[in-house]
C-alpha cells in the first residue's frame, strides 16, 4: 500500500536521522513499534558507530534498505560506521513489507519514525492523485495539505516530462509544532519531504486514518 | 402400424420448442480458457430462448436464430511488469537529504469480469424418441456444432475487460499516469479474436450435445380411471414410440406410438 503515515513505512517511504554525538547507537526496525523501547535494550537490533569528523570532512549521507530477513525484518547494511554530523536513511524497494518503524538510543540520543523529534526527515512518493490533508497523530499541531494532480503518460515526450517533474522536490518544514507552508501541489509519483526539528515527537499522517482531533473546550 | 399418430406443423413445433426451452431452465458450467495470451477461469450460466422450428425432411430440424441468454463472471491474471515499463523513483534533494532512486515492481493482479449478454444459434438438429426409465421421451437433438453469432456482446466484453483493467490496477502505486496505455495494450493483445475464442470456448460445451425435450410421456398411464372396487382402473403401455419429420402437404413432425392394455 501507498498510505501516507510515518509511522508505517513502506515502498516509497524514507526515514532519516542525523546523529551528532560521538557514540554507539543501537536500533531496531520492527513492524509494530517497540517494547520495551530501544533506549531500554543494550542487545540486538543493529549498531551505528558515531565517531568525531576529521577537521574539513563534508557530513555524509548513508542509505540502509530495509528487507525481508529470516522471519523478520532486516537491514543492508547491517553495521555502520558515520561521522558525527552524518545522516542514515532508512527504505525499502519491497513492495511486501507492509510498513516498518526505526527506533534507536545510544548515550543520551534516541531516535523514532514513529516520533521525529530533531534533525530528521519523512519523505513520501504519492503513488495515486487526490487531496491529502495530513496532520500529526501526537498531538503537536502541525498539519497541512498535497495535493496531488493525476497526469496520463501516451508518449515518451510526455514521459519524460513525467519523470523531470519527480526530481522536483517539495516539501514541509516542521519545528516545534508549527509546519510551513500549508500546502503543496504535486503529480502523481512526486515525492514530499517532511524536515522535522526541534519537536516533541511528530508523525505525519492522512488524515483518513485519523479520528477527529479534539477540541479544547472554551 | 401404430395405434396412434399424431403431427405437429412447424408453428406447432415452434411452440413446442419454446416451451422445451423453458423447462430446460438455466444451465451452469466453470472452467477454464483463454482469453488471447491469458488463461482466464469462468463460471458461466446460460438459457435459451426464441428461435423458429424449420422442418425439413428427412429427420432435420433447423432451429434458426435461438437466443443463447448467457451471464460469465470470469477472471485472469495480469502481470503488469509484461504491460508496464520499468519504473524507478527517481533520486529527489531538498533540506540536505536526497532519496535513494527506488524501483517499483509492478504486482500480478486478478482482473475480474462479470458480463452478460444473447449470442444467436442456427444449427439442424434430429429428433428421436428415447424410453427414458418410465417416460418417453422426444428429443431434439443438436446435430454438429450450430452457428453461433455474438453479435455487440463481443465489443462489449471487450469494453468491460478494459474497465475492469482500469478498476482492478488503481490500488497498484504509481500506475496512474499509465492507467489509459495499459487498458489499451491488454485491449491490443487480447483483440476480437481472444473475445470470440473464448466466448467460443466458454458457449459450446452447452451447445455440443445440447437436447430439447419437446413431449415426455410416461410409458404406463391410466386411459379409464377406477370406478368402484371390482372396477379397476385400466392402463395403457407405450411399447413404442416414434418421431420423425416427414413431407405431406406440409412437412410435419410426426409421432407415432404403439400400445398394448
Amino acid at each position: 500500500m501507498n498510505t501516507l503515515d510515518s509511522r508505517f513505512l513502506s515502498l516509497g517511504d524514507c526515514f532519516g536521522q542525523k546523529f551528532s554525538k560521538v557514540g554507539v547507537v543501537r536500533y531496531f526496525v520492527t513492524a509494530s513499534g517497540l517494547s520495551p523501547g530501544a533506549d531500554k535494550r543494550s542487545e540486538g537490533g543493529y549498531v551505528i558507530n558515531v565517531t568525531d569528523a576529521p577537521k574539513g570532512t563534508e557530513s555524509q549521507q548513508h542509505n540502509v534498505q530495509v528487507i525481508r530477513g529470516e522471519g523478520k525484518l532486516a537491514v543492508t547494511p547491517a553495521e555502520l560506521e558515520i561521522h558525527v554530523g552524518d545522516g542514515v536513511m532508512w527504505y525499502t524497494t519491497d513492495a511486501k513489507i507492509a510498513g516498518f518503524q526505526v527506533a534507536g538510543a545510544g548515550g543520551a540520543f534516541g531516535f523514532d519514525s514513529a516520533a521525529i523529534r530533531d534533525s530528521a526527515i519523512y519523505t513520501h512518493a504519492f503513488g495515486a492523485p487526490g487531496v491529502y490533508d495530513w496532520r500529526d497523530p501526537n498531538g503537536s499541531g502541525a498539519a497541512g495539505s498535497v495535493e496531488v494532480q493525476s497526469l496520463t503518460v501516451k508518449t515518451s515526450d510526455d514521459r519524460d516530462k513525467w519523470l523531470g517533474k519527480l526530481q522536483q522536490a517539495a516539501g514541509f518544514q516542521i519545528r516545534d509544532g508549527k509546519s510551513s507552508p500549508a500546502s503543496v501541489s504535486i503529480v502523481t509519483g512526486q515525492t514530499v519531504f517532511w524536515s522535522v526539528a526541534e519537536s516533541a515527537g511528530v508523525a505525519v499522517t492522512d488524515t483518513r486514518f485519523l479520528s477527529p482531533p479534539l477540541r479544547a473546550s472554551k | 402400424m401404430p395405434d396412434i399418430i399424431a403431427a405437429a406443423d412447424q408453428t406447432a413445433a415452434t411452440d413446442l420448442l419454446h416451451d422445451a426451452e423453458v423447462t430446460l431452465g438455466t444451465l451452469s458450467k466453470s472452467g477454464g480458457g483463454s482469453l488471447g495470451p491469458f488463461v482466464a477461469n469462468y463460471s458461466a450460466s446460460v438459457s435459451f430462448s426464441g428461435g423458429t422450428i424449420d422442418l425439413n425432411p428427412p429427420n432435420v430440424i433447423q432451429i434458426t436464430d435461438c437466443n443463447i441468454n448467457y451471464s460469465l463472471s470470469l477472471s485472469f491474471g495480469l502481470d503488469l511488469n509484461d504491460f508496464l515499463p520499468d519504473f524507478c523513483l527517481p533520486q529527489v534533494c531538498i533540506f540536505g537529504w536526497c532519496t535513494p532512486q527506488i524501483c517499483v515492481t509492478w504486482p500480478t493482479v486478478t482482473i475480474p469480469i462479470s458480463f452478460g449478454d444473447t449470442a444467436r444459434m442456427t444449427g439442424d438438429f434430429t429428433v428421436n424418441a428415447v424410453l427414458s426409465g418410465s417416460e418417453w421421451l422426444i428429443n431434439v437433438v443438436v446435430d454438429g456444432i450450430p452457428l453461433l453469432e455474438f453479435g455487440a456482446g463481443t465489443l462489449g466484453l471487450l469494453a468491460a475487460i478494459g474497465a475492469a483493467v482500469t478498476a482492478a490496477v488503481g490500488w497498484v502505486p504509481f500506475i496512474g499516469p499509465f492507467l489509459a496505455a495499459l487498458a489499451d495494450a491488454v485491449l491490443a493483445v487480447i483483440g476480437i479474436a481472444g473475445i470470440t475464442g473464448l466466448l467460443g470456448d466458454i458457449l459450446t460445451p452447452f451447445i455440443s450435445g445440447l437436447t430439447f425435450t419437446v413431449y415426455k410421456q410416461p410409458q404406463l398411464f391410466p386411459v379409464i380411471p377406477a370406478s368402484g372396487p371390482t372396477d379397476p382402473v385400466v392402463d395403457v403401455t407405450i411399447t413404442a414410440l416414434g418421431a420423425v419429420v416427414q413431407a405431406s402437404d406440409k412437412n410435419e413432425l410426426v409421432i407415432t406410438a404403439s400400445i398394448s392394455g
